[in-house]
């Protein structure tokens, strides 16, 4: 068991590796940098006006840490046909699960430990704590979410089944809850943020430490949650795979379709010719797919929200330019999507004509992202000089990912 | 003539499936392209549609090439494919219309031949549906009046009988019978032999990449007095004869 828990986890790891590969190609490497480069330098301005008097940045503060203390799950890398094979070797699992465990709760607490370094400046301009303290803080943390990820080996086991004499007519106050988990949670951080670190954090770890003696109690005494288990997975690994898709193609996500009747009256505006015919196509794709139409989406609202908060500098136009580029780069795919559609090779119309059939879709999507870019900046009281530099930025933008960059990589 | 395949030497790899095949399929005839799985039948479908490049030898469509005029040749052809494929975005009606566009119909006339296809395979009423939710039948139905839409000369046909109800399939043969009036060739690749005996003008049987006969049921049944009546007992005779090499 422990081998095969070994095995799968060098697979699912250099399948990992092979994605971030992908994710991290140099054209978002040099994104990535001037995207947390400017998130950075906005952030240590931000700091500066931060004190002691802002007391209510505790409550944020104590947001952040619960709500990233949510982050990293168990990877069981259980598969569907487990339920099958696996079955008679249920009690041999345990030591399988032990493994998932172990490897998901190193990842986790790396992850934990960013964060609380992340936000820990924060944390010192308002309480002015000091080294000790910070520690303790540090400790808390991971200490619930050592809780958490006990109470999700828990859960891997039917114990609503077999335990729930005492918890039947009340499930939600199951000590393995979810709603318990954020509970505790939440009292654990209100303690260490307004009491005292050291205090949280000692209660922390003997939370943590019971509820480490619960699950050493419960699990003899259960069976594996299998198929509970088998869709946990799924669904985690379809996040991480969601995620991928944002950069490449991933097989594995498949967007479904939408008819969107109420957004037919776009469609009116394209032409009916035979020189637009892939337009007619690539329109209708765009618009009632999930798959792209939701990547536009998302990455408009949440560049136009950036973009409405980051001041009239240099970082709007930054960060102008990366999301449309960032939308763009990632539209590239669509060109493909039909590709597997015998009918679309042996229609009597040209490469030629469907590649400029797809630029002007590019053009159109684009330059509807950099309206509502540009109003949000307008928006946020900028000069009309700014309005008016963004404006043609993105024009010349647009026109060198149309033109060019999308002919260079599908031509 | 319509179709005109000479020497064609053809597959997926370096190893070659089709080893110099040649036949033609003229104006007003159809050509039932027969032979047991893994014969090239498909592999000669995708080569005539233009999916593979031949290696060797030429296929030429009313003096058009691929290689030369891809457009002029691509026009002429109208495909069924064996299994249905869909646009998954597009409604019924969006399919028609795409097709319409692609081949430059002229609007009102394809609509109206549109209606005519749909009230025979009794699709007028799903014109708003998402075809990709079909069952098989039906989606073979989308695309036999997708290809009847247009003014092909030639129709390439890869198993119809299959999946299809036998009413679908006695409208099908009515529809083939029509464009064949109209002066177009149809190459259909079958199995069903019953159908096709009755239904064929011509036969090319294709046996391990090669054309082992083609001509008339008639021409045939005369080159094998021995192998039986029946399409399917000449058929049977002719791939036994081979597995006891």
């Amino acid at each position: 068991m422990n081998e095969l828990y070994h095995q799968r986890l060098g697979r699912h790891l250099q399948r990992m590796l092979r994605y971030l590969r992908l994710v991290f190609n140099d054209h978002f490497v040099i994104a990535l940098m001037f995207f947390v480069g400017g998130l950075g330098l906005a952030y240590s301005n931000w700091l500066k006006t931060v004190g002691p008097h802002d007391q209510w940045l505790l409550v944020v503060l104590g947001g952040i840490l619960l709500l990233g203390s949510r982050i990293g799950r168990i990877a069981t890398l259980i598969e569907p046909a487990d339920t099958v094979f696996l079955l008679p070797r249920e009690r041999d699992f345990h030591q399988y699960l032990a493994r998932a465990w172990r490897y998901s709760w190193g990842l986790a607490q790396l992850v934990q430990l960013a964060l609380v370094i992340l936000v820990m400046p924060l944390f010192v301009l308002i309480t002015r704590a000091s080294g000790w303290a910070l520690v303790a803080l540090v400790g808390l943390q991971l200490a619930i979410k050592d809780y958490q990820l006990t109470l999700a080996m828990i859960k891997l086991y039917q114990v609503d089944g077999a335990f729930s004499g005492r918890y039947r007519r009340h499930p939600r106050l199951a000590p393995w809850s979810t709603l318990t988990s954020w509970l505790v949670s939440g009292l654990l951080l209100v303690l260490g943020l307004a009491v005292s670190p050291w205090l949280g954090f000692a209660v922390a770890v003997i939370v943590a430490l019971v509820s480490r003696g619960l699950f050493r109690r419960l699990w003899p005494q259960s069976t594996v949650a299998w198929r509970a288990d088998v869709t946990l997975e799924a669904n985690r690994m379809l996040g991480i795979y969601r995620f991928f898709n944002l950069f490449t193609d991933v097989p594995m996500v498949q967007g479904s379709v939408k008819r969107r009747r109420y957004l037919d009256w776009v469609l009116r505006w394209l032409p009916k010719n035979q020189q637009h015919a892939f337009s007619y196509l690539f329109g209708r794709g765009m618009l009632r797919g999930t798959e792209f139409s939701g990547l536009v989406a998302r990455l408009t609202i949440i560049g136009a929200i950036l973009l409405y908060f980051s001041g009239h500098g240099w970082l709007a136009i930054g960060l102008d330019v990366l999301f449309l580029y960032l939308i763009g780069f990632q539209l590239l795919p669509f060109y493909k999507r039909y590709d597997n559609i015998v009918f679309t090779h042996i229609y009597p119309l040209s490469a030629k004509q469907r590649l400029r059939n797809f630029q002007r879709l590019l053009t159109i999507v684009l330059t509807t992202t950099a309206i509502i870019f540009i109003l949000a900046v307008a928006l946020s009281n900028a000069p009309l000089v700014q309005v008016g530099i963004l404006g043609v930025v993105n024009l010349i933008e647009i026109y060198l990912l149309v033109a060019w960059y999308a002919k260079m990589r599908l031509a | 003539m319509a179709l005109a395949i000479k020497h064609l030497v053809g597959g997926y790899s370096q190893i070659p499936v089709l080893k110099d095949i040649s036949f033609e399929v003229q104006p007003g005839e159809l050509v039932g392209l027969i032979g047991l799985n893994g014969a090239g039948k498909s592999t000669t479908i995708n080569h005539i549609i233009g999916l593979l490049t031949p290696m060797k030898g030429s296929i030429e469509l009313n003096g058009q090439t691929l290689a030369a005029n891809p457009q002029a040749y691509k026009a002429q052809i109208a495909y069924i494919p064996e299994t249905p494929i869909l646009y998954e975005e597009l409604t019924l009606k969006e399919h028609l219309e795409m097709t319409m566009l692609a081949y430059g119909l002229d609007q009102t006339q394809a609509w109206k031949r549109a209606h005519e296809l749909l009230k025979i395979f009794r699709l007028d009423n799903k014109l708003s549906w998402f075809p990709a939710n079909f069952s098989k039948g039906m989606k073979q139905k989308v695309m036999i009046v997708c290809a009847f839409l247009t003014n092909a000369k030639l129709f390439i046909i890869d198993e119809p009988f299959l999946g299809l109800d036998p009413l679908a399939v006695h409208d099908l043969l009515a529809l083939i019978k029509e464009v064949k009036a109209q002066g177009a060739g149809v190459l259909m690749s079958t199995h069903v032999l019953d159908t096709a005996e009755k239904a064929c003008d011509r036969f090319v049987l294709l046996h391990s990449g090669e054309v082992q006969t083609q001509g008339t049921f008639a021409e045939i049944r005369a080159a094998y007095p021995d192998a039986g009546a029946s399409l399917n007992d000449i058929y049977l005779a002719l791939t036994g004869v081979t597995r006891d090499e």
